[in-house]
């Protein structure tokens, strides 16, 4: 299967190159992209230089929206599996392939890597991990399976779902618990797998008091929400989308369908 | 009021869309003074002691009104603004391929 490892980057200078080499030392015949989220940085440059595929945003979208660019151009591009990672290289490379053999083999929409179920070889702040234990108590209730790392941001992600995000149905700031939640009532297969994160290699988290706090608001109301829109999600959620497009005849067609529309014209 | 947004309307200065609430203020700020009985009589009726509390009321919650309308529009400008980069950047790095094919 065509596979796409996609990494957004904000302001990653430091770590990015190390990140890229370590991923393209284990996995040299997969496709890398970088998404630079308007970083005031030398990370695309660097990135480019690594050898990575870069696509860059002209300002700072947050980080939703830059995996959503990377998961758009992973459709237009024909890939039928693309993987999540930071550039801050948290994450170790050798999960992955424990990732994609459950969206290949298993044919599960959604591979979420767990923290929790593998090793985390770095002291997670107390606050976070009572954040995460609330929150993946709440989306296990809701979606009715176990979920021990709902804020997690190394995913697998099949064709199906890569088309449904590229849709419009992927939060701009933190997709986390509230998108497992939707996921879950539009009928997408979920699975934790066991991953390894580790410390940071350089430089400072963005995390502060303050985003730490819209985090739990935004969570909270997104779920509250996103259980309201129960049916709507059921339906493949793109009533939101529809009626959006009818409200402001804005949006000529959705960017699924550009994506499609590119990737036709790619492969001609 | 009311000339103050016809002008900036003339001018391209203010949508008609978003005119509309403020139209819809000064036409109530007009027209006020001259149902002054029946704000004081509605007032009464509703526990006010004091009318003018009353107007006040209602000039804060038009303005509420307002500015809920502004996140709304704000929300959608923001989608669009997010979907714009998106392509941009996209489309950016299908040229630069094609650059690099090229040479």
């Amino acid at each position: 299967m065509r596979t796409l490892i996609i990494i957004p980057a904000y302001n990653e200078a430091e770590n990015i190159s190390a990140v890229i080499g370590e991923v393209r030392s284990l996995y040299p015949s997969t496709d890398l992209l970088v998404v630079d989220d308007g970083s005031a940085d030398t990370t695309a440059a660097l990135a480019e230089r690594a050898g990575a595929k870069v696509l860059r945003l002209p300002y700072n979208l947050g980080y939703g929206a830059a995996v959503q660019t990377g998961i758009m151009y992973a459709v237009a591009s024909g890939y039928e599996v693309c993987v999540l990672m930071d550039g801050d290289g948290q994450m170790d490379p050798h999960s992955i392939p424990a990732l994609i053999n459950q969206v290949e083999k298993h044919g599960v929409d959604l591979a979420l890597g767990s923290r929790f179920l593998g090793a985390a070889n770095y002291t997670i702040p107390f606050g976070r991990r009572l954040g995460i234990a609330l929150f993946g108590k709440l989306v296990s209730c809701f979606t009715r399976q176990q979920v021990t790392d709902p804020t997690s941001g190394f995913q697998a992600i099949g064709r199906r779902l890569m088309q449904f995000f590229a849709r419009d149905n992927y939060p701009a700031d933190y997709p986390d618990a509230d998108l497992l939640i939707r996921l879950s009532f539009a009928g997408f297969t979920i699975r934790e797998v066991p991953v390894t994160i580790r410390p940071r290699l350089r430089g400072k988290s963005m995390h502060s008091p303050i985003s730490s706090l819209y985090y739990i608001y935004k969570m909270l109301f997104a779920m509250f929400i996103a259980l309201t829109q129960r049916r709507m999600c059921a339906d493949g959620g793109n009533h939101a989308t529809r009626d959006q497009d009818a409200d402001h005849h804005s949006q000529p067609a959705g960017a699924a369908d550009d994506c499609e529309s590119r990737a036709s014209q790619a492969a001609r | 009021m009311l000339l103050t947004i016809v002008s900036l309307v003339r001018h391209r200065r203010l949508d008609e869309k978003y005119a509309c609430l403020w139209l819809a203020a000064g036409v109530v700020m007009l027209l006020a003074p001259l149902a002054t009985p029946v704000i004081d009589h509605l007032s009464t009726t509703l526990g006010f002691y004091y009318p003018p509390a009353f107007v006040l009321l209602l000039a804060f919650l038009g303005l509420c009104l307002i500015n809920l309308q502004y996140s709304v529009v704000l929300s959608r400008l923001t989608k669009h603004n997010t979907q714009l980069a998106q392509q941009l950047a996209l489309i950016d790095q299908r040229l630069r391929e094609m650059e690099r094919h090229k040479s």
